[in-house]
């Protein structure tokens, strides 16, 4: 009888932890999707993303990223560091190239990318 | 068994009408003559419906419908670029800093859920070493 209770308890504990990594994985999904999409827009001609909408991706990005670190997820450290600093000139409200932001649009999708591979 | 194409558009109706509304219980399926009907659809699925409510609001009936037909299929991905093409870049770049607020939400959760079982492991392993400190005195 004890031991069937403990089966229980450790049966509960690990869905609940699978379904935590569950959620993970679908903003994670959602995330990839938006970044690929706002990547799309950038390479378009008439769909180009604002200098405001980008510092946006930006501020998203960094609360993403440092929620998954937390969470002992492998995120590129150059990656992760570029997320801060730009952050941190757009919190100073300094002036950023737009170039600079499109590309690091790009270098998010490809760390989302191999996030989501990662798991498979 | 049938799949979520042999669906007609009152359940669709009915569906939508229901997730975006506050009545968070999924319905019954039924097929055109109102009989149940067992789809392969999961309950974990409805309850990403209901919890997306305002998304369904903003893509309209059509594009759901698809995104629905996608994910029975399996392209997850593919479904959710298909919600998110719809929107403005506005709004996608509002919806991915919920997402960020989201993920921040779903790791507190997971941390005192761990720290509510370590308390547990602690409270439970005293009381089995004191028991046993006591049946030896």
């Amino acid at each position: 009888m004890r031991h069937l209770r403990q089966q229980q308890i450790a049966i509960f504990i690990l869905l609940t932890l699978v379904g935590c990594t569950s959620r993970t994985k679908e903003v994670i999904k959602e995330q990839y999707v938006i970044t690929d999409i706002i990547c799309d827009r950038i390479d378009s001609t008439d769909k180009k993303p604002t200098e405001e909408e980008l510092k946006g991706f930006v501020i998203g990005t960094r609360d993403t990223f440092d929620t998954l670190k937390k969470k002992g997820k492998s995120i590129s450290i150059s990656v992760y560091a570029k997320s801060v600093a730009l952050s941190d000139r757009i919190n100073n409200k300094e002036t950023i190239d737009m170039d600079e932001l499109q590309q690091f649009v790009k270098m998010t999708r490809d760390t989302y990318k191999l996030l989501l591979e990662e798991k498979k | 068994m049938s799949t979520i194409k042999d669906l007609d558009d009152r359940w669709f109706d009915q569906m939508i009408s229901r997730a975006t509304t506050s009545q968070e219980t999924p319905i019954a399926v039924k097929n055109k003559d109102g009989n149940d009907l067992q789809v392969s659809i999961t309950n974990a699925f409805i309850e990403y419906m209901v919890a997306n409510r305002f998304m369904i609001l903003k893509v309209g009936k059509d594009t759901f419908k698809q995104f629905l037909l996608l994910c029975s299929d399996g392209q997850d991905l593919a479904a959710l670029k298909l919600i998110y093409s719809n929107m403005d870049t506005t709004t996608l770049i509002n919806q991915y800093k919920e997402n960020a607020v989201k993920l921040a939400e779903i790791y507190k959760q997971d941390q005192d859920t761990k720290a509510f079982w370590l308390q547990m492991a602690t409270t439970l392993g005293g009381k089995i070493i004191s028991l046993a400190l006591g049946s030896l005195i």
